[in-house]
């Protein structure tokens, strides 16, 4: 469809430079005889850099020669080499690969389907961006809308009607991890074509994704696990609206619910087709931009260049040009070890303005020159804090007043959006730093605004000018904003969680969606051939007892089997006392400890809002469950659990976590999930090597809590009973 | 002298007087025709008579290539095989078989560089070239930028002596056009706003041989994205000049070789998650992975992929070989769904193996060439497992037995069994 609009496009470059001073673009041959067009791009290893093509491929290049490593791909968009898995990861639109050469002949053997538990129904827009990989090995990718599809009543582009893009299978428009063969985890959805994916070095997850229908524009998204990012047709696949919802909801049901991107992209001048960004991590190899973000264009062939700040508990930030005219359109960046910045590039089907039909360029510093930029704009309190690369003069400024504006967008089925309320601001008052570096602009400050920041002629004290003249700040909020809170307790103060990108016990954390949980009938097993029913008498603590209807209460001191576990499936029923005036982490705290060190929440999670991570079925400080499936106290409720122990090498390091599948009161509430580490109140320490460990019940402050039939299978073959346990309940 | 006269005796000029379209042919059903196929269409080597030339379409470059052969490919040097004048008899033959556009340049001028005269030849004579395009492919395409004139030179090769018309036709014209024939105007046409366009230029009386085409375009912004232009002859005879255009994507198309291939293509008439493996029998088995089936099957058999890489995707692979009979519908645990899953794709030189779990039991399929056009499959798992059930589409043999509708396999049976195709 982009087709049809870039036609309507008049596209003339702002003020990008071609290549900003003391930068080189250089060009690699394209491989396959220059046939191919490549679509992502990674480092393997110091020499060897590769790329996937439109053509199904893996080529390496390494001493400036092209070597075919893979074919036979369904489009893959997006490569990553794992450096100690020694396997590429392709997303082509079946399926996320990993592809092994097990003979070491420098051609894969092995096409391993690592997941493919999404719809793909062989439409064209069913494109599959990735994989980005977190500090863990974790696997993200993201899965673009279809044509086709729900809702039904989506052909009207226009409101009443609903979008454009469709959804044709299961979680078209989210993003997902995958932290090993099989696994599926579903993080947040709201996308439309999430063509762009990246992780920043304190492995938090970015976005970026295309203007149309319900995307204003373009934008750089900053992903926490259960946002909503805009285009409600991904919706069909959250648990709190569904498939059928999808088909009633009305625009005022979003508002309220969207997050707001980091950085918006105003199209035509700066991005109109963003592809992956990247974070220097280059130690200055690249130039003086440490720790900001780069981005290349598709559609208008250049490089822009963001940076973020944490205002009000969200990213927000801005974004300048860099350097323009690439070959063709990129669509994935990489830094190689040399501190280059290389780009892959296409532009066939949707005319790239570098009108190449594919290219493979890097971009790379001289070392010494620095150019003069717009390094940094920052909120403060009445205005904007703008730094550059050189000093100017107040004679300068004076000279070159910047020049303010700013709009908002709509949120709408139509494509793309109009910008709203364009004005222009007063520059109330400024102030240069001593140094000359620092500006300190005072204008008005407005919510939700974009602000284009344009400085008309700027030089600096050493006679350089200011080419990449406009930077552009997403201004969400305001500092000193309060976030909203979702949760009665929690924290704001505590270490990032890697990968669902909100902090241990966030107390602003998307809680998770509130279902029905299965009858009780329902949930009522037979005793497996195998198990073992852990009454009092396998239990180490005598102050548990049992009381004369079967219960064992909660009790001083923690609670432990005699015997040791190590992979094992688990039954365990419990109860909350129904109490008056208990609130928060007091209303019937216990947890189950897997192997001693490792904590499902026990808690009342019936109206009982406390941080995500630490509600009932939660792994502490961790994961929250995928849904809350809790009954009302008073109400026996039921885990049933299968584990895997975590597994050591001889030296203690880990090699794979431990992972669980678990139903709460019938419901899955983690599918195949992992422990990052033990659990403690606030920070989640990392293994240490143990063998089998007793299961733990623990004793903690709160109202009453007590538990019955307690039953444990020893020794299972976690893997192989995996699929069969996912559909435990679901002839139910 | 008119141009053609001109591109004639250079014609004859390069190749010499000896060239020998007659000898041409002959060597070229002697030997090129094994790589190249029959009619010039490809094989284990491109096709001639496509638009694309990976090595260039002057007459001295095919001679060139011809001569030196092309490094790291199966196409030697013919230089120590057949003498300078057979070579040049090769190339006027291959020449002889083209039809459509050769040679495509493309210019672009900025638009100011009319300076209020109309856009024509004569217009654009002292303008300067802003950018110089060779096209490795042969198919006309314009730039989207609307601030720049395009002009395109190339030869057209007409196979026949006849009348011709072109026909244009776009959604959104917005611009103008000027078509010239051998240095003569022979259509223009222009449009102020938005207008969809269909027309037939004036019939066009041409010669066989080669004719220079030269085409001037001036695209207002908010125009047309692409303008389509046909040849037809009054015998019908008709080809595609413009508008379908590859982008530069080279024609595609993998063949089998000694070891197994795993392809995942979208191809019409395939479920949406099909596996294909390709045999080094030139066998292609698309291997359905909800049902552990056999959904299609060919032989003599490549992928194609040439037209869905110019369209991005959008369009179709394309499967060309002989129809093999499908053959496996479903294969399941009886008494169980029939949930399959597909784990992986492993290549063992010549065979490929298949990974699934059949209703949670994890077998190896291995899917090997038989014959000519047959395979075999060998299926085999570590676990017990009661009761198989194979549905078949078509008779087939089962553990040396033909089979047909539904067969059971029981007890160790289930453990390893062989599905063999053909004779």
């Amino acid at each position: 469809m982009r087709l049809l609009f870039i036609l309507l496009l008049c596209l003339t470059p702002y003020g990008f430079s071609a290549l900003p001073e003391g930068y080189q673009l250089k060009t690699i041959s394209l491989p396959d005889g220059g046939s191919a067009s490549v679509l992502g791009i990674c480092q393997k290893d110091d020499e060897t850099m590769a790329v996937c093509t439109w053509e199904g491929e893996v080529w390496e290049y390494k001493n400036e020669k092209w070597t075919k490593f893979a074919e036979g791909l369904m489009d893959p968009n997006g490569i990553y080499w794992d450096k100690k898995e020694n396997a590429y990861y392709v997303a082509q639109k079946p399926e996320l690969t990993r592809l092994i050469d097990l003979d070491n002949d420098g051609i894969a053997d092995r096409y391993e389907n690592y997941t493919d538990r999404f719809g793909y129904t062989k439409d064209y827009h069913e494109y599959h961006f990735g994989p980005i990989v977190d500090s863990l090995g974790r696997k993200y990718a993201t899965l673009n809308l279809s044509q086709s599809g729900l809702p039904t009543k989506g052909k009207h582009r226009d409101g009443p009607g609903w979008s454009y893009m469709r959804y044709s299978g299961d979680y078209r428009g989210w993003i997902y991890r995958s932290d090993r063969h099989g696994h599926f985890h579903p993080i947040a959805t709201g996308f439309r074509s999430p063509a762009g994916l990246g992780i920043s070095p304190k492995d938090e997850l970015f976005v970026t994704d295309n203007q149309g229908d319900w995307m204003p524009a373009c934008g750089l998204f900053f992903i926490r696990e259960g946002g909503f990012y805009g285009h409600p047709t991904g919706l069909a696949g959250h648990p709190a609206f569904g498939k059928d919802a999808l088909e009633k909801l009305t625009p005022d049901d979003l508002v309220g619910i969207r997050e707001m991107p980091a950085i918006w992209f105003p199209r035509g001048e700066i991005s109109n087709s963003p592809g992956s960004p990247v974070w220097d991590t280059t130690q200055g190899k690249f130039g003086p931009f440490q720790g900001q973000i780069f981005i290349g264009d598709q559609t208008l062939s250049n490089f822009f260049r963001c940076d973020i700040e944490w205002v009000a508990n969200q990213y927000q930030g801005f974004c300048v040009p860099f350097m323009s005219q690439t070959q063709s359109g990129t669509v994935k960046l990489a830094f190689d070890p040399k501190g280059r910045l290389w780009s892959a590039q296409v532009g066939r089907g949707w005319n790239s303005r570098g009108g190449k039909r594919s290219a493979i360029q890097y971009l790379e510093w001289d070392g010494n020159t620095i150019p003069m930029e717009i390094y940094k704009v920052s909120l403060n309190d009445k205005g904007f804090h703008i730094t550059f690369t050189h000093p100017v003069t107040s004679e300068a400024i004076k000279a070159s007043l910047p020049k303010i504006t700013s709009w908002h967008y709509h949120h709408w089925s139509k494509y793309g959006s109009p910008r709203l309320d364009l004005k222009s601001l007063p520059l109330k008052n400024w102030v240069l730093s001593e140094d000359g570096k620092s500006l300190t602009i005072e204008t008005e400050l407005i919510r939700n605004n974009v602000y284009k920041i344009e400085f008309p002629n700027l030089i600096s004290n050493n006679n350089k000018k200011l080419v990449n003249n406009i930077a552009y700040y997403t201004l969400n909020k305001l500092k000193g904003d309060s976030p909203k809170v979702t949760a009665n307790c929690g924290y704001d103060n505590t270490p990032f969680l890697k990968g669902s990108s909100w902090k241990i016990h966030d107390k602003t954390r998307i809680l998770p969606t509130v279902v029905s949980p299965l009858s009780w009938d329902k949930t009522v097993l037979p005793l497996p051939k195998n198990a073992i029913k852990l009454d009092s008498s396998k239990w180490d603590n005598p102050n548990w007892k049992e009381n004369e209807e079967g219960a064992i209460y909660r009790s001083k001191g923690n609670w432990k089997t005699k015997e040791q576990f190590g992979d094992a499936r688990f039954h365990i029923e419990f109860r909350f006392d129904e109490s008056e005036n208990v609130k928060t982490q007091l209303y019937g705290n216990s947890g189950i400890f897997f192997m001693e060190h490792y904590e499902m929440q026990v808690l009342n999670a019936y109206e009982n809002p406390v941080y995500a991570d630490g509600q009932c079925g939660a792994l502490y400080g961790q994961q929250p469950p995928l849904v809350n499936a809790a009954r009302k106290p008073g109400q026996w409720q039921s885990y049933d659990v299968i584990m895997k122990a975590p597994r050591f090498d001889d030296k203690g390091q880990l090699l794979e976590p431990l992972r669980l599948t678990v139903y709460h009161n019938g419901i899955l509430i983690h599918d195949d999930a992992s422990f990052i580490g033990r659990t403690y109140h606030r920070v989640n320490p990392p293994y240490q090597k143990h063998g089998k460990l007793p299961l733990m019940i623990q004793d903690h402050a709160g109202s009453p809590v007590a538990f019955r039939n307690i039953w444990v299978v020893p020794d299972i073959d976690y893997d192989r009973e995996l699929e069969s346990f996912r559909l435990l309940f679901s002839s139910k | 002298m008119s141009i053609r006269l001109i591109l004639l005796s250079y014609s004859l000029l390069y190749s010499g007087l000896f060239a020998d379209l007659q000898k041409g042919k002959e060597l070229y059903h002697q030997i090129c025709m094994t790589c190249h196929g029959h009619d010039l269409n490809g094989g284990i080597g491109p096709s001639l008579i496509d638009d694309y030339w990976k090595h260039g379409d002057q007459p001295n470059e095919i001679f060139h290539t011809i001569s030196e052969g092309v490094y790291d490919s199966n196409m030697v040097s013919f230089k120590n095989i057949y003498s300078e004048k057979d070579r040049r008899s090769l190339v006027e033959f291959i020449i002889a078989q083209q039809k459509g556009l050769r040679s495509v340049k493309r210019y672009a001028y900025a638009n100011d560089s009319l300076q209020n005269k109309d856009l024509s030849l004569d217009g654009l004579k002292d303008a300067k070239v802003v950018k110089e395009f060779k096209h490795p492919e042969n198919h006309i395409y314009f730039d989207h930028n609307p601030t720049l004139i395009t002009k395109i030179e190339a030869n057209l090769y007409i196979p026949k002596e006849d009348t011709y018309t072109i026909d244009f036709k776009t959604n959104y014209f917005h611009g103008v056009n000027k078509i010239y024939l051998d240095g003569k105007l022979i259509d223009e046409f222009s449009s102020q706003g938005q207008v969809e366009l269909k027309r037939q230029s004036q019939e066009i009386p041409l010669e066989a041989g080669v004719h220079k085409l030269t085409m001037l375009h001036q695209k207002h912004k908010n125009g047309h994205h692409r303008l389509f232009g046909s040849l037809i002859s009054k015998a019908g005879l008709k080809f595609k000049l413009f508008g379908e255009s590859m982008k530069g994507a080279a024609p595609k198309v993998i063949s089998a070789d000694g070891r197994a291939k795993v392809f995942r293509k979208k191809v019409h008439g395939l479920s949406p998650r099909s596996v294909l493996a390709v045999l080094p029998n030139h066998v292609i088995l698309s291997i359905n992975t909800e049902y552990a089936g056999i959904e299609k099957a060919w032989h003599s058999a490549k992928i194609d992929m040439t037209k869905s890489l110019a369209q991005r995707g959008a369009a179709d692979t394309e499967i060309i070989g002989q129809v093999l009979p499908a053959t496996i519908a479903q294969i399941k645990q009886q008494g169980h769904p029939g949930h399959i899953q597909y784990l992986a794709s492993h290549i063992d030189g010549p065979n490929l193996n298949l990974e699934l779990k059949i209703d949670q039991t994890p077998y190896i399929f291995t899917y090997t060439a038989k014959g000519k056009n047959g395979y075999k499959i060998i299926a085999t798992t570590p676990n017990k497992v009661e009761a198989l059930e194979i549905s078949l589409h078509a008779p087939i043999k089962i553990n040396g037995k033909i089979q047909q509708g539904k067969v059971l396999l029981k007890g160790p049976e289930t453990q390893t069994f062989t599905i063999e195709s053909g004779e």
